[in-house]
């Protein structure tokens, strides 16, 4: 050990997402408040109204902000440690690939099939280790009970089904950080999707799950992990044209 | 009158402004083939292969219909009305003109329209509500290169190739029917069309072909990609689309027409 060298503090963990104070995201053209959040790797997150939702769905639209795909109307969000709104269309396509987002409904393409959703995006950017694409997806597809319908189109999935195969193209690049948008299959005490998604999160992503009314059995479940409850509520402001909040 | 002057020149500007935006689309679409270029270019290439098939392959029994059927009306008039005049010369001169030069590249688009511009904006429109387009943003999976390009390639190959099926055939329609209603020998209509032809037409009318289609297929992209979130949007693109790109085609090649006519350039008549 070297006595009298400089003793240098080990670098602080960069924050995987950080909402600045009053980012404010437009919800049905209102303007809903975030609270200010800083989430670390292994982390996870639940991001609801503070209280009564008033039936708006609170959930999409902080998802989008959170999976870089709107802006916010005021305040800054920073992903993975860049601000989506200061980068070129190039730059937010690598940032993009880093992160997963789980839609809510929708988003598998019509025109392939389950197993060729889940290997897009390993056919575009390549695995991250190497390996084929189509090989993984089928091992994400068999780890999530879909390899039945590995060849099915969308339309022939059920709901659980589906947002299954959403959450297997999600995991497919290994992201740093998730966004669920809503939740699919939520079944208390573990179901092969969750047994994933806690294999990524232990594995360093952190998880933002976006709901517009959060059933108290996931909020406790959430807790008991160590996870976080992050506060939305309206602001009585209005939208302008332009966008932006006017109070 | 003011107020008509006023409406006019706003709907020049918003044609204009439509413009400005299909082209700044078509550029974005080539230009993603370079920005993208790492990007899974072999699922942009069987993509566009997918469009080959499915607008020349799919739309070539109606193209081959209308190509028999204006070939032989074609050479029924010129037998009729323009071959005592002017001799087979005439013949030749009236088949470049109808079926090379007018009606083969109107004919085509417009199959293309029917078929596949309204296809594309269906589509591409069904994908926005589904959200399909945006489960392609945040893969970092840009849409215009997977799904635009594609569409802009494949969809113009299969439209010069269908040109050519389409002369090809009407030309052959209208030699056999030379050949069994008149006293023309085949071979001299052969050589008229053959004599009627210069490079400079030949170099016009790609031209010409390259451009419309382009438009209407871009056309066909840029109103299914306008579509928002409901699914009601979807036939108002749908119709938009088709209307439109049947409006500009007209008017592209009733242009270039007039335009070549009068320039005295490539008179598909002869010298004139």
């Amino acid at each position: 050990m070297a006595l009298g060298g400089a003793v240098t503090a080990p670098p602080a963990p960069a924050a995987v997402l950080r909402l600045s104070p009053h980012v404010a995201v437009a919800v049905e053209g209102s303007p809903w408040e975030i609270e200010e959040v800083e989430a670390y790797a292994g982390q996870w997150l639940l991001f609801a109204p503070a209280g009564d939702s008033g039936g708006v769905d609170v959930a999409s639209a902080v998802a989008r902000v959170l999976a870089t795909l709107a802006a916010p109307l005021q305040g800054a969000v920073e992903i993975l440690g860049q601000d989506p709104q200061r980068l070129s269309y190039a730059q937010m396509q690598k940032l993009r690939r880093r992160l997963g987002l789980v839609q809510g409904w929708g988003g598998l393409l019509s025109n392939r099939t389950l197993r060729e959703n889940v290997a897009l995006p390993a056919l575009v950017h390549g695995l991250p280790g190497g390996g084929e694409a189509g090989a993984a997806a089928d091992r994400l597809l068999a780890k999530l009970g879909l390899a039945p319908l590995a060849e099915a189109r969308p339309y022939q999935a059920d709901r659980t089904s589906a947002w299954r195969a959403r959450l297997a193209r999600a995991l497919m690049l290994d992201p740093g950080w998730l966004v669920l948008e809503g939740i699919g299959d939520w079944t208390p005490g573990g179901s092969a999707a969750w047994s994933l998604l806690e294999q990524s999160v232990d594995r360093g992503a952190a998880l933002a799950v976006c709901l517009s009314r959060p059933a108290p059995a996931f909020e406790r479940w959430l807790r008991g992990r160590g996870g976080r409850v992050v506060g939305c509520r309206p602001v009585a402001a209005e939208v302008t044209g332009e966008g932006e909040v006017q109070r | 009158m003011l107020r008509a002057v006023d409406r006019l020149g706003a709907r020049v500007l918003a044609a204009g402004h439509y413009a400005g935006f299909l082209l700044a689309f078509v550029y974005l679409a080539f230009k993603m083939l370079w920005v993208g270029r790492r990007q899974g270019m072999p699922e942009v290439a069987r993509q566009t292969l997918l469009q080959v098939y499915f607008t020349g392959v799919q739309g070539i029994v109606p193209v081959c219909g209308l190509a028999v059927v204006t070939g032989v009306v074609a050479v029924a008039y010129g037998l009729g009305v323009v071959q005592p005049l002017a001799a087979v010369e005439g013949l030749g001169h009236l088949l470049v003109f109808l079926v090379l030069w007018e009606v083969g590249p109107l004919l085509t688009a417009g199959v293309v329209i029917v078929r596949s511009v309204t296809a594309i904006a269906a589509e591409l429109g069904v994908m926005r509500v589904q959200r399909e387009l945006e489960a392609l943003e945040v893969m970092g999976i840009s849409p215009i290169l997977h799904l635009v390009t594609p569409r802009l390639l494949g969809g113009l190959a299969a439209l010069a190739a269908l040109n050519v099926v389409f002369t090809a055939l009407a030309l052959a329609a209208g030699v056999a029917t030379a050949a069994w209603l008149g006293p023309v020998a085949p071979e001299a209509v052969w050589l008229a069309v053959l004599s009627a032809l210069s490079p400079q037409q030949v170099g016009l009318l790609a031209a010409k072909v390259t451009i419309g289609g382009m438009a209407v297929l871009a056309m066909a992209c840029y109103h299914g990609m306008e579509v928002e979130a409901s699914p009601t949007e979807v036939p108002v693109a749908v119709s938009r689309a088709a209307l439109r790109s049947l409006v500009l085609l007209v008017i592209w090649h009733a242009g270039v027409s007039l335009g070549v006519l009068a320039s005295g350039a490539a008179w598909p008549w002869g010298a004139r």
